[in-house]
C-alpha cells in the first residue's frame, strides 16, 4: 500500500537519510527499528509530508504522495501518532478526538466518538478534562484516538509505548492488534522485540539513514546477537 | 435616572463598537501570533465599500450588506498575498510590513475615491427613536450598533468554544504541524479567521460611516483604541476583549457624563467642566496602566501555548 523508493531526506546540510526503501503491504505491520537518531523519526515525517524529500518518491496506493503538504497526505488516508504525543493542550479530551473527525474517504464504517470511547474507555471517563491533565498512557491512548479519528488505513506510530508504565504499554500493544485485527495497516517505531514478534509481519532496521537488516518479527526475536548490533540491547 | 440609563446604553454601544474593532485584532494576534497594524486599514475599507456600495444600491442595508463580504474577499486577499508570510516572522517584521500596507491602503483609497472625504447618509427610520421604556426614547442607530456587537460576541464565542471549525482553529494554533498532519488545512483555515477579523472590523467601519467622514488615515485613530482594548483583555483573549471593550465604553462615556459634574462639587464650574474633559479622555489610559501593572498578562490571559 506504501512505497517508499530510495529517499534522500536532509536537514540543512545534514543529510539524514540515504536511499531509504520501504514497503508496507496493505493490512500488515512494520516495524521501523534503529538506534538513537538513526532517522526513525524522520523517515516518518517524510512520509507525512513534514519535511521535505530531497530525491526518490513516496507513494500510497500508487500514488505520488512525495512532498505533497500533510494535510492532503492525512486525507490520502495516513494517520500519525507523533513522537512526544503532542496532544492539544487547550483542548479536552473530546476536543481533541473531534477536531479531527473526518470520514473524506467515506469509510463504511468509520470512526466515531463512541467508538474511540469504546476501544479505550478510560478516555470517555476523562472527555472534558484537558488534553494536558492526562496521565502519558491515557495521553498516548488519546493520540492514537485522535489519529484513528481520520479514519486512516494506515496508522503511523512513533514511539507510542516510549516512556509508560507496563500496563499502559499492554493496553497499546493489545489496541494495536485489534486495528489490525480490523485490517488497518501500521508503521510503527518500536524497541519491544517479543511483542513485535507476534504482531509484525516485518521488521526494518536501520543504520545511519540506511536499511541494515529486513526480517520478520520471528527472525528477530531468535536472533539476540543481531538485536545486540542493531539495537545495542 | 433616565439620563443615567441613556449614558450606560451610550457606553455600551461606543464599547461594542471597541469589540468589533478590536475582535479582528485580537483573533489574529491569539492564533496566527501576528500583529496587524493595518487592522485599521480594513475598518476604513469596510467604511468606503460602504460609501460606494450604497451608491450603487440606493439602499442602505443592501450596500452595507453587500459591504461586509468585499471586506471579507479584501481580509482574504491580503492573507494570502502578503501575511501569510510574516506568521513566523519577528514582531519587528511584522509590525513594518502592516505599517506598510496601512500606508498602501491610505494611498490606495486617495487614488480610487479621491481626496475629499466621503459622507452617507443614515437612514430615516435609524434616525428615528425608539421607545425602550415607557417614555424613554433611544436612538434606533445606537441599538443597531448594540445589536451587531452582541449578535458578533454571541456568534464569535459560540463558533470558537462550540464548533469543529472552533475546535479546529484552537488545535491549528497550539500545534500546527500536528494540526496539518491530522487532515486539516491550517493555511485556508487561518485565511478564514483573519478574513472574518477583517469583516469585523469592516463592519465596524460600515456602522461609524454615516456618522463620521469617510476619508483616508481614519483606520489610524481607532487603531490605537483596539490595541488597547486587545490588551487590557489578554492578547488572544476574545472574551478578555469584550469585557475591555464594554468596560472602557462604560467608563469613557459616564466619565464624560458624569465627572464634570461631579468635579464642580470641589472646583468652580468652568474649572471641573475642563478638568472633566480632561480626566474623561485619560481615564482608559489610565485603566489599562493599572490593570497591566496588576496583571501584566490582561484580564484574561490565553492559556501558555
Ligand atoms: N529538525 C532537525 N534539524 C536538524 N537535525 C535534526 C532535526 N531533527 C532530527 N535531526 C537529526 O537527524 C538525525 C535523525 O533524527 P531522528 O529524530 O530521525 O532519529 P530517531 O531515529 O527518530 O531517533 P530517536 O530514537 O532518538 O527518536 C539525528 O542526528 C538528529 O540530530
Ligand atoms: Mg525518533
Amino acid at each position: 500500500m506504501l512505497e517508499i523508493d530510495r529517499i534522500d531526506v536532509s536537514y540543512g546540510r545534514l543529510q539524514v537519510l540515504f536511499g531509504l526503501e520501504l514497503r508496507i503491504p496493505a493490512g500488515q505491520v512494520v516495524a521501523l527499528m534503529g538506534r538513537n537518531g538513526m532517522g526513525k523519526t524522520t523517515a516518518l515525517r517524510a512520509i507525512m509530508g513534514l519535511v521535505p524529500v530531497g530525491t526518490g518518491t513516496i507513494r500510497l496506493r500508487g500514488a505520488d504522495i512525495t512532498n505533497r503538504p500533510s494535510h492532503r497526505i492525512a486525507r490520502a488516508g495516513i494517520g500519525l501518532v507523533p513522537e512526544g504525543r503532542r496532544i492539544f493542550p487547550n483542548l479536552s479530551t473530546r476536543e481533541n478526538l473531534l477536531a479531527a473527525a473526518a470520514n473524506r474517504r467515506h469509510a463504511a464504517a468509520p470512526w466515531t466518538l463512541e467508538r474511540v470511547f469504546d476501544l479505550f474507555p478510560r478516555l470517555a471517563e476523562r472527555a472534558d478534562l484537558s488534553g494536558t491533565q492526562l496521565s502519558g498512557g491515557e495521553q498516548q491512548m488519546l493520540a492514537i484516538g485522535r489519529a484513528l479519528m481520520t479514519n486512516p488505513d494506515l496508522l503511523i506510530l512513533d514511539e507510542a509505548t516510549e516512556g509508560l508504565a507496563p500496563l499502559a504499554r499492554q493496553a497499546i500493544w493489545s489496541c494495536l492488534a485489534r486495528l489490525k485485527a480490523e485490517g488497518l495497516a501500521l508503521l510503527v517505531v518500536e524497541r519491544d522485540i517479543k511483542a513485535l514478534a507476534t504482531l509484525a509481519e516485518s521488521c526494518v532496521m536501520i543504520e545511519k539513514g540506511r536499511v541494515a537488516w529486513t526480517g520478520s518479527g520471528i527472525d528477530l526475536a531468535a536472533d539476540p546477537a543481531l538485536v545486540q548490533k542493531y539495537l545495542g540491547i | 435616572m433616565i439620563l443615567a440609563l441613556e449614558q450606560i446604553l451610550n457606553g455600551a454601544q461606543l464599547g461594542l463598537m471597541l469589540f468589533l474593532l478590536a475582535a479582528g485584532l485580537t483573533l489574529v494576534f491569539g492564533i496566527m501570533n501576528l500583529v496587524n497594524l493595518a487592522h485599521g486599514s480594513l475598518y476604513m475599507m469596510g467604511a468606503y465599500f460602504a460609501v460606494t456600495l450604497i451608491d450603487w444600491t440606493g439602499s442602505f442595508v443592501l450596500g452595507a450588506l453587500l459591504a461586509l463580504p468585499a471586506v471579507l474577499l479584501l481580509g482574504i486577499a491580503v492573507e494570502v498575498i502578503c501575511l501569510r508570510r510574516l506568521y513566523a516572522r519577528s514582531h519587528l517584521d511584522q509590525l513594518l510590513a502592516t505599517f506598510g500596507l496601512l500606508l498602501f491602503f491610505n494611498d490606495l483609497v486617495l487614488v480610487i475615491w479621491g481626496k475629499a472625504g466621503r459622507t452617507i447618509a443614515l437612514p430615516g427610520w435609524l434616525r428615528t427613536s425608539v421607545e425602550i421604556l415607557p417614555g424613554v426614547p433611544y436612538s434606533a442607530y445606537r441599538l443597531l450598533v448594540i445589536a451587531a456587537g452582541l449578535v458578533v460576541a454571541l456568534g464569535l464565542w459560540f463558533t470558537i468554544s462550540r464548533t469543529r471549525i472552533g475546535m479546529r482553529i484552537r488545535a491549528g494554533a497550539s500545534d500546527r504541524e500536528i494540526t496539518g498532519a491530522l487532515g486539516i488545512d491550517v493555511a485556508s483555515l487561518f485565511s478564514l479567521v483573519f478574513g472574518v477579523g477583517a469583516m469585523l472590523a469592516g463592519l465596524a467601519g460600515i456602522l461609524n460611516a454615516p456618522i463620521l467622514t469617510v476619508q483616508s488615515g481614519m483606520g489610524e485613530r481607532i487603531l490605537v483604541i483596539a490595541l488597547v482594548v486587545t490588551v487590557l483583555g489578554g492578547i488572544g483573549s476574545v472574551r478578555g476583549a469584550f469585557v475591555a471593550a464594554l468596560s472602557i465604553g462604560l467608563l469613557d462615556t459616564l466619565a464624560r457624563a458624569f465627572l464634570p459634574d461631579l468635579l464642580k462639587v470641589v472646583l468652580p464650574a468652568s474649572a471641573a467642566q475642563t478638568a472633566g474633559a480632561a480626566a474623561g479622555s485619560m481615564i482608559i489610559y489610565l485603566l489599562m496602566v493599572i490593570t497591566l501593572a496588576v496583571r501584566p498578562q490582561g484580564l484574561f490571559p490565553v492559556r501558555a501555548r
